[in-house]
């Protein structure tokens, strides 16, 4: 079936008004996007350092450079499409979305094995949700970036997507806690730094339905 | 809409039918049995991984800064989405509407362009996407529409006399019919491969899942058509 001539003339006439971004300047745009939503995440750390507090140093090291290689992994996952216009395969989104915090705890956990004294420096329960909101204000650059970046983007799964994204986003977050936070209790870490990964993964599922979404227009 | 129908299944009921037209409808050099195909569990290498298409070099080019490349995608993709659309819709104003929305949606995405990523099944899969979502919003529903006064603008790709044309479209209609009676996975699995013309990993693609499941729910409609359309299937064209 043939659709008539003046749809062509309709369509060329439509990218004619709307001009789009060659992949030089959206590019561009992606890495301003980027720099911008990660600026805070440098600030916080350039600012505040990097602090062990009363933690082990080799236990912090271990943390945040597994935390550092799963936010990495976690954004290649979900933020990178392969050879495929279309992202990632479902079953990919689903594990970066789900595994992720695992992952986070698994490893936090895991340095309590050389190090058994970090499991002792605790806070009160206020620091929890002090360590959380900072977390949480830490991942929202990363995933606005992100959104920016795949905005549009997904006509298949795009909750799925903008989950994967959240979490990325939220383990960006926890990274930076943990080069500074001077608390390291199974407790604290888990409400305080993964859960707020656990938090952005549903959030970016928000996000994602609405902003990583192809979505038809309305007239 | 007897027209409709007609250049949406024509192909299918010319091939499913009239054993005695056979040697007529096999002449025709462009037309492909419907069945080829999906009755192998076997599947080349070529169809499992098509080619680059020219609708994937000009896209290439034009995420580069070709504007001009646009009128090749245009031309490569928009009759296999038109004749997508029309089939699901039922509606040609609906269809064109949505190709151009298609269109442009890939026009704003030019930018994000893969290098070496294949068009085709991106453009169904945001054919299929805007399709779903107008759906879901209710402003527009057509599928399954009975009727239609624009279908005298449909151009029929065949040329058949009137006895022809009246016996395949009482073919398509019931092609139509039982096609309709399939579950969504098998139906549009089928509908992909078998009357758009994508490639297995194509409509993978497009629906999200495994080749394996896609060429699974296209064999199951399949035999599922052929257990109720046995009278029409050509025996040739199930080996």
């Amino acid at each position: 079936m043939i659709p008539s001539p003046e749809l062509r003339h309709r369509v060329l006439a439509a990218i004619e008004r709307e001009p789009a971004p060659s992949r030089a300047r959206a590019t561009t745009r992606t890495a301003i996007a980027f720099a911008l939503g990660f600026a805070p995440i440098v600030l916080f750390v350039g600012i505040l350092g990097v602090g062990a507090g009363g933690r082990p140093p080799g236990y912090v090291a271990m943390v945040a450079g597994g935390w550092v290689l799963l936010a990495a992994a976690a954004t290649w996952g979900a933020l990178g499409r392969g050879t495929s216009m279309l992202g990632r395969p479902r079953s990919w989104l689903l594990a970066v979305a789900l595994l992720l915090p695992v992952a986070l705890l698994g490893v936090a956990l895991a340095g309590y094995v050389p190090w058994p004294s970090a499991m002792e420096i605790d806070c009160a329960p206020f620091g929890h949700f002090i360590c959380f909101d900072l977390s949480s204000a830490m991942s929202i650059g990363p995933l606005v970036a992100f959104a920016v970046a795949r905005r549009g983007t997904d006509p298949i799964h795009p909750a799925l997507t903008g989950a994967a994204l959240g979490g990325a986003s939220g383990s960006w977050g926890a990274v930076a806690l943990a080069l500074h936070c001077p608390v390291s209790s199974v407790a604290h870490v888990a409400l305080g730094h993964v859960l707020p990964v656990v938090f952005f993964a549903t959030l970016g599922a928000v996000i994602g339905a609405r902003v990583v979404a192809v979505r038809a227009q309305t007239k | 809409m007897d027209l409709v129908v007609l250049a949406a299944f024509g192909p299918l009921a010319f091939m499913l039918g009239e054993r005695e037209r056979r040697q007529r409808v096999e002449a025709q050099p462009r037309v492909q049995s419907p069945w080829t195909g999906v009755t192998s569990v076997r599947v080349d290498e070529a169809e499992q991984s098509p080619p680059r298409s020219p609708a994937d070099a000009a896209m290439e080019r034009y995420a580069r800064g070709d504007d001009a490349a646009f009128g090749a995608i245009y031309d490569a993709l928009a009759p296999r989405l038109y004749g997508y659309l029309v089939r699901q819709t039922r509606d040609l104003a609906r269809a064109e509407d949505l190709v151009q929305q298609t269109l442009l949606h890939m026009h704003r995405a030019r930018g994000s362009f893969i290098p070496g990523a294949q068009v085709t099944p991106w453009a169904f899969a945001i054919a299929r996407r805007l399709l779903i979502d107008g759906l879901r919003r209710g402003k527009r529903e057509v599928l399954r529409a009975t009727d239609d006064e624009a279908s005298e603008d449909v151009a029929v790709a065949t040329d058949p006399r009137a006895d022809d044309l009246v016996q395949a479209q009482e073919t398509a209609h019931r092609i139509q019919r039982e096609l309709a009676r399939l579950p969504e996975g098998q139906r549009v699995a089928f509908e992909l491969i078998k009357q758009d013309g994508l490639s297995l990993a194509e409509a993978a693609e497009v629906l999200g899942t495994t080749v394996a499941a896609v060429k699974l729910r296209a064999h199951r409609a399949y035999e599922a058509l052929r257990a109720v359309l046995g009278d029409l299937v050509d025996p040739r064209g199930l080996r």
